[in-house]
């Protein structure tokens, strides 16, 4: 008789390969590094408190790492301003700094390499 | 002219020749008039700027191998804005520049000065939630250019 077998999360969890957590992990601390570099090099390191929150979360199950700063409420702008979107993309008042684009631009050709 | 230049002159010229957008950004005649701005927008007397008003900028610009000539793809970003002083909540003005801007950008052809164009395409729109008396949405486009 005919069996199926069914493959849920944790075989996915089990059996995910080392290398490629290992290569999401370094791709994560790559662009996070590069960001922060980009951060110095455009003079926004005030107080370094943005500098600082820059940071990342490798979701191996997904296949993703989300990089990024959690200062600021989107929906609470005036007791809480999102100023790392403010520096990404400009205001009324100042042009965008694009720290984040830079960062993800300077580290194309080295995760080109981690990922060969 | 660099490339930036010229393509910076290419976007304004399209804006210029699209009576639907023009129109939405203050017509094309008298003092606030064609209010699309390259990197930042002129001050008025005693600082006041006319909404609603749109700034464009090139962010980015790389190098792109898999075409035969030299070209590069590049990141321009329009910043819309409008004042939310009369109605906080209407952001109708907004939306409808953001319409017409995808309408005339979106998958377009642009006429770059030495460089053949290969595409331009939006990437995202984004609502930035401001401070203070103003609304704003980005939109992201990528343009994809090749060396005449």
């Amino acid at each position: 008789m005919f069996k199926q077998r069914w493959y849920d999360k944790k075989f996915k969890k089990d059996t995910l390969d080392p290398e490629i957590v290992k290569r999401l992990e370094a791709s994560g601390l790559l662009v996070e590094g590069e960001i922060k570099q980009a951060i110095t090099n455009i003079g926004l390191i005030d107080e370094g408190t943005y500098r600082a929150t820059i940071t990342h979360e490798t979701d191996a199950q997904a296949l993703k790492v989300k990089i990024g700063s959690p200062l600021g409420d989107i929906n609470n702008p005036r007791e809480n301003p999102p100023y790392p979107l403010y520096l990404e993309f400009g205001t009324v008042n100042m042009p965008p700094f694009f720290p984040m684009r830079r960062g993800l631009i300077d580290s194309k050709s080295r995760l080109q390499v981690i990922w060969r | 002219m660099d490339l930036f230049g010229a393509l910076a002159t290419a976007i304004k010229n399209k804006f210029e020749g699209n009576a639907a957008l023009v129109a939405a950004l203050g017509g094309s005649t008298g003092k606030h008039s064609l209010r699309m701005y390259f990197k930042k927008a002129p001050e008025d007397e005693g600082d006041f700027k006319q909404f609603p008003y749109v700034v464009y900028f090139i962010t980015t610009a790389e190098r792109e191998d898999t075409l035969s000539e030299r070209g590069k793809t590049l990141n321009v970003q329009f910043n819309i804005y409008d004042s939310d002083e009369d109605s906080p909540d209407d952001d109708s003005t907004l939306n409808d520049i953001y319409s017409k801007l995808s309408e005339l950008y979106n998958e377009s052809t642009l006429t770059v000065a030495g460089y053949d164009h290969i595409y331009m395409i939006e990437m995202n729109a984004i609502p930035i939630p401001t401070t203070d008396d103003t609304q704003q949405i980005t939109v992201n486009y990528e343009v994809m250019l090749q060396v005449s």
